[in-house]
């Protein structure tokens, strides 16, 4: 179906090659999963498929690509469209319309179909990715999931003989990657449609047929995800993730036929061996003394909030966070995660009830003095940055304090050494990678030297080693004093790095405790659309509750045959 | 939140063909120039008013109150002072600041009424090449996802000790100015993503594009454009 031979590229604005002779084949109705760090050519490569690259965007292009027999140089983009359709990370720019059905119909209007037949792709396609009863809906008021469902529904449209997804789920929450991998799996199979996927999370793609690994533009491995994901070295090269049942399996070498089924796993586990229960306690007997120091960082009683148009976004919060706590909160979007934080540092003002920052009432204080207190790490790192330099970026905190220049150099130099970005203080903060821009992020909130750090889904659209990059830092604040305060979606970053665990649930707390209590309820967390990680899951049937590989390691026991 | 000021309704407005809602924007803003006494002012005021109700969109204009005010408030002032403070600036002031958001509140009322699609079909079928209607209806509907990003904005400067509320209104403007940075970046972004989305969606790959939107003329546009040149007459002569 695609045929990619001895293809390299390089674009005009960079003379490296980001793609290095290429050679590749993909056959009608697989489903190849292309992975690697962010940086390796994997969307370049995907965007050579239908053509945008080299007829759109310019540059050195070398080699041949081929879509169904025909080479890509010689037909345009709107030609190969109706061959190879194209789904986008970013789903906001991808949406050209205010109804849902005239989205859909958008890509059939350009190819000049006839008014019935566009009808009738409109109702196939909406039929296809669950959102008839939408037609008239704005795009603006669907969910993430639904949005991206659209937006594969409307490249689906064109009735493509490929469809290429590039880190489809990336911007979305659980309950929106869910829709689209279970969609996408039941769909695509069935329907003998070559399947490209782009992705980051490793644990979704078990199903693949085909695994393809890139690196700084080279094709460093292709197999079938048994061998590729059960590498350990191979994907710790190539900063991908390991699915954590197959980490875990490494140690043991159980002979597992489908990862992807927990309860399988939890069947061989069982059989072989068990919870060494003395280990377990031990391990839990740690859990307590982290982070409790006595000292009140934060207190919210009774907290009430609603926006304008008067639905009630969380009702009752009673809080208490101590100095030095590593709290992580979970739940699905509009479960009220970010209304609550913005609490903290006064963007948000209660509607009812107090907060308290160290015993002090949040209402005598201006937003600008809370600032000092608490630093605000938001979502998107884009959002917050503004100035020309590092440099600049990270003292703008400090000047505003009216600090002097000395004063705010210092402090641009502790906070940079502190993300290990010290030597990047003259360059144009766009020329980061997003990782380190979201470590830009932190570092200019650490400037005003805050005691209290909230950070806004801080993992969000980074690959395996950036998230672990910007996740040991954080650890190692919160070491050395820092209370942290971290919204996430990532439920094994949770697992791991929090010490507390808040489940938020229609603007309610519905548990709070240390992330082995909130974890072990697992019946609880079901209805809050927080989906365990799979070690989690296994341990939980296996009659404890352990958070990461090493522990479970530590704890279980080989039964001697 | 919704920004966008369209609103599905089912009102005899919103059943007008788009063509014939420019028509009438048109009109009210050369009406609404042309006027130069209370009472040609008021007249086509209370006719707007009129028009208004019918679309049941009135609640837009109580949303945009403040901007409609400020603006009025702004020519007022202005106009008088360009004028002396004199019964005669005064007035003249005050019909120059109705007149002003009279237009204003056509506009809102047009943009409320018509879907971005229908505008962009409407200027097409009157001649408009499709991309450039294209580009037109693209602006505004990314209008929305500005404000988002400058709402965010705003907070993470806020959360950062800048302090936006204070100073005088020079002081202030300086003080937004860092927040274009990241709507301007975003706004490139946006139209190279933009593009290549597009072309993969076969954009333009015909001379000839179907519209799945229907529109037409229909016997009430012709008593709506009829009624409009009857108003324009009467008020001219």
């Amino acid at each position: 179906m695609i045929t990619v031979k001895n293809l390299s590229f390089s674009y005009s604005s960079n003379p490296d090659k980001t793609l290095k002779n290429i050679s590749l084949e993909i056959l009608p109705g697989e489903f190849v999963v292309i992975m690697g760090q962010d940086g390796a050519g994997k969307s370049t490569l995907l965007k050579t498929f239908n053509g945008v690259i080299p007829h759109l965007i310019k540059g050195k292009f070398e080699g041949e690509v081929f879509i169904d027999g025909k080479n890509t140089q010689d037909s345009s983009v709107r030609e190969l469209s109706s061959l190879a359709g194209l789904v986008f990370q970013d789903f906001e720019t991808q949406i050209f319309s205010t109804r849902v059905n005239l989205e859909i119909a958008f890509g059939p209007e350009n190819l000049g179909l006839s008014w019935d037949e566009i009808d009738s792709r409109i109702r196939k396609n909406l039929e296809i990715v669950g959102l008839n009863g939408f037609e008239r809906r704005n795009p603006l008021t669907l969910s993430g999931g639904e949005k991206q469902r659209l937006c594969i529904g409307s490249v689906l449209a064109l009735e493509p003989k490929a469809i290429c997804l590039d880190e489809p789920t990336t911007d979305l929450d659980p309950q929106g990657k869910e829709e689209i991998f279970s969609f996408a799996k039941k769909y695509f199979k069935n329907r003998k449609l070559t399947y490209c996927l782009v992705e980051h999370e490793s644990e979704e793609i078990l199903q693949a047929d085909k695994i393809i690994i890139l690196r700084e533009g080279e094709i460093k491995a292709a197999g079938v995800p048994g061998d590729i994901l059960k590498n350990t070295e191979l994907l710790s090269q190539n900063g991908i993730k390991q699915p954590q049942l197959i980490e875990l399996n490494n140690k043991f070498d159980f002979p597992i036929k489908d990862f992807a089924d927990v309860n399988e796993v939890c069947r061989v586990f069982k059989s072989r061996g068990n919870i060494n229960t003395e280990k377990y306690s031990k391990i839990r007997g740690k859990d307590k003394t982290a982070g409790k120091s006595g000292i009140k960082a934060l207190e919210a009683e009774d907290l009430c909030f609603s926006y304008e148009s008067g639905k009630e976004i969380l009702s009752g919060i009673n809080l208490e966070i101590f100095q030095g706590e590593f709290i992580g909160i979970l739940g699905a979007n509009g479960s009220g995660k970010t209304s609550l934080i913005k609490h903290f540092n006064g963007l948000n003002r209660p509607a009812g009830g107090n907060i308290k920052i160290f015993g002090k009432n949040i209402q005598e204080e201006k937003l600008t003095s809370l600032g000092r207190k608490v630093g605000y790490v938001f979502q998107n790192p884009d959002n917050q940055i503004f100035c020309h330099t590092v440099e600049d970026e990270v003292g703008f905190g400090p000047g505003l304090l009216g600090l002097n220049k000395k004063e705010v150099d210092e402090r641009v130099e502790e906070s940079l050494a502190a993300v290990s970005l010290s030597n990047y203080r003259g360059y144009d903060p766009f020329s980061l990678t997003k990782g380190q821009r979201q470590r830009l992020a932190v570092a200019s909130v650490l400037a005003s030297r805050p005691e209290i750090i909230i950070l806004d889904e801080p993992t969000t659209g980074l690959d395996y080693l950036e998230i672990r990059s910007i996740m040991s830092l954080i650890e190692k604040l919160n070491r050395s004093g820092y209370t942290i305060i971290m919204v996430t979606h990532a439920v094994w970053v949770a697992a791991e790095y929090a010490s507390r665990l808040i489940i938020m649930k229609n603007g309610k707390i519905i548990e709070d405790g240390t992330a082995r209590e909130v974890l072990g309820k697992e019946g609880k967390l079901r209805s809050s659309s927080v989906k365990l990680p799979p070690l989690v899951k296994l341990s939980n049937q296996l009659g404890a509750t352990l958070l990461n590989v090493e522990e479970f390691t530590d704890c279980y026991e080989c039964l001697s045959i | 939140m919704n920004v966008y000021l369209y609103e599905e309704k089912d009102t005899i407005i919103h059943k007008l063909d788009p063509r014939t809602k420019l028509l009438t924007l048109f009109i009210s803003f050369i009406l609404f120039l042309k006027a130069d006494n209370i009472l040609e002012v008021s007249v086509i005021f209370s006719l707007l008013v009129v028009f208004g109700l019918m679309s049941g969109m009135f609640n837009n204009i109580l949303k945009l109150r403040f901007i409609l005010t400020g603006i009025f408030v702004f020519s007022l002032v202005s106009w008088t002072w360009f004028f002396g403070f004199t019964r005669e600036g005064v007035i003249f002031g005050f019909l120059r600041g109705i007149k002003l958001i009279g237009m204003v509140a056509s506009g809102i009322f047009f943009l409320s009424t018509t879907s971005i699609e229908e505008i962009s079909l409407g200027l097409v079928r009157i001649g408009i090449p499709y991309s450039v209607s294209f580009v037109l209806s693209t602006a505004l509907r990314l209008v929305p996802t500005f404000i988002g990003t400058g709402a965010t904005v705003i907070e993470a400067q806020k959360s950062r000790g800048l302090d936006l509320d204070s100073g005088n209104v020079w002081q202030k403007a300086k003080k937004h100015i860092p927040l274009l940075v990241p709507i301007f970046l975003l706004a490139i972004r946006n139209t190279d993503q933009l593009a290549v989305a597009l072309e993969s969606r076969a954009f333009g790959s015909r001379e000839k594009r179907t519209y799945y939107l229907k529109i037409g003329f229909k016997n009430s546009d012709y008593i709506f454009i009829f009624i409009l040149v009857f108003l324009c007459f009467f008020i001219f002569y």
